[in-house]
């Protein structure tokens, strides 16, 4: 998705960029660079003047031959304040502005051109992805089509060959330790600390994120997850499906503005399908962009958008609109399968 | 601060955790805390901490004994070396990250807003402790053997020199894991040139100097203070660069590491080394290109194809063939040379090192039930085609070593036959038909075959008979042919 034109003026002075302090009150700029253009967002607010905001964002656009064309952002003072700012109301820096639909591409988490390989073994070619802010997507293939190396990848987990991927606007390779206060991924097969119980974990994931009043939340998961009686225990002596959920808790407690989930309904009873799924259909809705890798799905509570991927392309996407139509007589629980089954048909002609 | 005392108190609770099992271990009961168990535990630090400091002594005073008189003085070599050392660990430290992490780090701590430094220091204070108490021992020992003088001081003055050095090792790693893209790879070089560059003059190594100042008539003061202060530099820059540390980066890298500290876990804290290196090896292999195609020829040759292409493909196949080689080479020696006490050593040798070099290729077959299926031909036969080429291999190369190394023992009959023996007896004790009827007590063939050769390398060496010796693979081929037609018959 190509950004908009910038929506204040611009000047590019030898390489470096700069713009007067009169249009970073609440000011969404594109910057040209490579082609298209970086969207960045500033929000004001009364920590910061507008000179401390003009001195702040001064940068300069370069090209690098493997990552394609990106944006070099210094700016301590501003990150240094977003930093503090999250740390008491999360990624305030990051909420959306005046212009919505100017601003919607700049939301969420994108990538473009991301290729990942394995030796010869090509997890990921080329994927171009964009999920806006509040949208629940599913992520669909079959065993390795790349799904996980995706997510992976999504989270700052690992490093891509090429490509770029950018949180809220911000190259995540340049901001990834403000990316990773917002991004969370759980595995297939989460690990824990083999010392720590299973409160403990809770207990520190809240002071990781700085979190106030994090004990009601925690215990809420934990009894609606069917953990309460067990937070004393380590996650060691869990079963596969008890360690998801409680990696699903530790997630939800950081309430993050990115959740990916590789595999989440798998492992989980109904019950707590059923719950997790109206946990991020109410977490998408209040505007966290929620992706997950899945095989199955609960019944209720449909996502907003399904993406097929195969052998590490991404071979359909499609909104729920479009495959509630194209679906109607389906049950939501088999329409993975069903997309999955059409997409590789038209593929891969009538042998899939 | 706030970032310090979590990674802080992360790294108590791992550390207080092993200290628990190493504790069950000597026998505590972990689950009480009554005076008794207390007081054990007491006497347990104060028994391992006075065999610590005696063990210590012991080897300083025996290294004075010997090296009065026999060994020349060492410090003058001493800044050479260090600086040799320094180039070596900083062209590590370039090629590398800094610290991997571990299952946990890498779901918990890596993806918070902890800060960086907090995280660097936590991995650096433990490796410092290492370089501590390795440099206190080594150098110690090393200025033990020179004859004792300034003992103390110039082991000070080393060590905190290397502890100097690992820091700036760590400057080096954090700087170049700092970048937002991909760390660059050929940085190591420079540091990898700079070693010869000592050949040039003195003046390479002046900084090195301070080490053995001591010994040049300087005080120690001065040159410990500027050592610290190198160090303390070092410190600083490592935390100010630590800050912009990309942990991406070190998480893409940490993916083996966090697996084999997994394995550690599941299997016990003394995981076999060569598991780790063939964990190692396979997740190299899979990170790279596949090289050549087996060539199709017919089932005999198309086991030596397939060797060869293994070697190919996994040089580190091909260093365990040359040592193996070299083992059989170093034996020789043993048994032939004048102290008959080598072959102590050779068989500390053999057990430390090798492991199932002739029949790899034979247990990857078999141990697989599911690759098992594919080989319909029995155990017997499975196991001489997959381990004859890579035999013939080891016996070849070790002719070679042993006529190409000028160690003193002549190709002779009696000599070719002592080797062959040696050779035959190593194949047959890694075989699978030694094994008993009750797998769960049976020798791992790596054992057997270094206790069956290590008895030949003692008899002769101690009977100076080696022609007695060949008893050993004789004996173990009578029991291989007894066994094999017991087996024919109750099939």
């Amino acid at each position: 998705m190509t950004p908009k034109s910038p929506a204040r003026p611009l000047r590019i002075v030898q390489n470096r960029w700069a713009f007067s302090s009169a249009d970073v009150q609440n000011a969404t700029i594109g910057i040209p660079c490579g082609g298209s253009q970086h969207v960045v967002r500033i929000k004001s607010s009364g920590a910061l003047d507008r000179r401390n905001f003009a001195d702040a964002y001064s940068g300069s656009v370069s090209k690098r031959r493997h990552l394609g064309p990106r944006l070099s952002l210094r700016s301590p003072t501003i990150l240094k304040e977003a930093r503090r700012r999250d740390r008491t109301c999360g990624p305030c820096y990051s909420v959306p502005m005046a212009d919505n639909d100017t601003l919607s591409h700049a939301e969420g988490i994108t990538a473009q051109g991301l290729h990942v390989q394995y030796g010869g073994y090509h997890a990921l070619t080329d994927v171009a992805l964009t999920l806006p802010r509040g949208q629940y997507s599913i992520l669909v293939g079959e065993n390795g089509a790349g799904k996980s190396t995706l997510l992976r990848s999504l989270a700052g987990w690992q490093r891509p060959q090429k490509g770029v991927i950018a949180v809220n606007g911000l190259a995540a390779e340049m901001h990834e330790r403000d990316m990773r206060g917002w991004v969370k991924l759980v595995p297939d097969t989460p690990q824990f600390y083999p010392e720590l119980t299973a409160w403990e974990h809770l207990t520190w994931v809240a002071e990781a994120h700085s979190l106030h009043s994090w004990q009601e939340s925690a215990a809420s998961l934990l009894h609606v997850f069917g953990l309460d009686s067990n937070r004393r225990a380590y996650p060691s002596s869990f079963s596969r499906g008890m360690q998801y959920k409680l990696a699903l808790a530790m997630t939800l407690l950081t309430q993050p503005a990115v959740i990916l989930l590789d595999e989440p309904f798998g492992p989980l009873d109904p019950y707590s399908q059923e719950y997790l799924a109206k946990r991020l259909r109410e977490a998408a809705d209040g505007g966290t962009t929620v992706m997950a890798s899945t095989h199955v799905l609960p019944k209720d509570y449909p996502p907003d958008r399904f993406i097929v991927l195969d052998q590490g392309t991404i071979i359909d996407d499609v909104v729920w609109e479009d495959v509630s139509t194209r679906y109607a007589d389906t049950s939501l629980s088999t329409i993975p399968y069903r997309l999955l089954k059409d997409a590789l048909k038209t593929r891969r002609g009538s042998s899939a | 601060m706030k970032s310090a005392a979590l990674v802080g108190r992360l790294r108590m609770r791992e550390w207080t955790a092993g200290a628990r099992y190493w504790l069950a271990v000597l026998g505590v009961n972990t689950q009480k805390t009554d005076l008794m168990t207390q007081l054990y535990i007491v006497y347990l630090a104060l028994f391992l901490g006075g065999w610590v400091v005696v063990s210590w002594s012991g080897l300083v005073v025996t290294a004075e004994q010997v090296g009065v008189g026999r060994v020349p003085p060492l410090w003058p070599i001493l800044p050479t070396v260090l600086y040799g050392m320094a180039m070596v660990w900083w062209a590590a430290a370039l090629m590398r990250p800094p610290f991997l992490l571990a299952h946990g780090d890498l779901e918990w701590l890596a993806p918070s807003p902890v800060s960086r430094r907090a995280i660097t220091t936590a991995a650096l204070l433990p490796a410092q402790f290492k370089v501590l108490l390795i440099g206190a021992i080594a150098s110690t020992v090393l200025f033990g053997l020179s004859g004792g003088r300034h003992l103390y001081a110039a082991s000070l003055l080393t060590t905190t020199a290397a502890l100097a050095l690992q820091t700036l090792s760590w400057l080096l790693s954090v700087s170049r894991s700092a970048r937002a893209s991909r760390p660059m790879r050929w940085l190591w070089i420079l540091p990898a040139v700079m070693i010869p560059l000592d050949l040039l003059g003195p003046w390479v190594t002046t900084p090195f100097r301070w080490t053995v100042a001591p010994f040049l008539g300087h005080p120690l003061g001065g040159a410990l203070v500027d050592i610290v202060a190198v160090w303390l530099a070092a410190w600083l820059a490592v935390m100010l660069v630590a800050g912009r540390l990309n942990l991406i980066t070190i998480q893409s890298q940490s993916a083996d590491y966090a697996e084999i500290r997994l394995l550690q876990q599941g299997i016990g804290r003394q995981l076999n080394r060569q598991i780790i290196r063939d964990w190692r090896s396979q997740n190299r292999l899979r990170r790279r290109r596949p090289w050549g195609n087996v060539p199709a020829w017919t089932m005999p040759l198309w086991e030596v194809g397939r060797l060869g292409l293994s070697l190919f493909r996994m040089p580190i196949q091909a260093l365990y063939i040359l040592e193996t080689a070299a083992l059989f080479r170093s034996a020789l020696f043993a048994v032939f040379l004048p102290s008959a006490t080598a072959w102590m050593l050779w068989v500390f040798l053999a057990y430390r090192f090798r492991r199932n070099a002739l029949t790899r290729w034979y247990h990857r077959d078999v141990d697989a039930a599911f690759l098992r299926q594919f080989w319909p031909d029995s155990n017997l036969h499975r196991y001489i085609h997959s381990s004859v080429a890579p035999l013939v291999l080891v016996a070849a190369l070790s002719l070679v070593l042993w006529i190409l190394l000028p160690l003193a023992v002549p190709v002779t009959p009696l000599h070719m036959l002592f080797w062959a023996g040696l050779i035959i007896s190593w194949y047959v004790a890694e075989s699978p038909w030694l094994d008993t009827t009750h797998a769960e007590s049976s020798l791992q063939g790596h054992e057997r075959a270094v206790i069956t050769t290590g008895l030949m390398v003692v008899m002769g060496a101690v009977l100076h008979h080696p022609q007695s010796a060949l008893l050993i693979p004789a004996a173990l081929l009578l029991t291989v042919f007894i066994q094999a037609r017991r087996r024919r018959t109750a099939h």
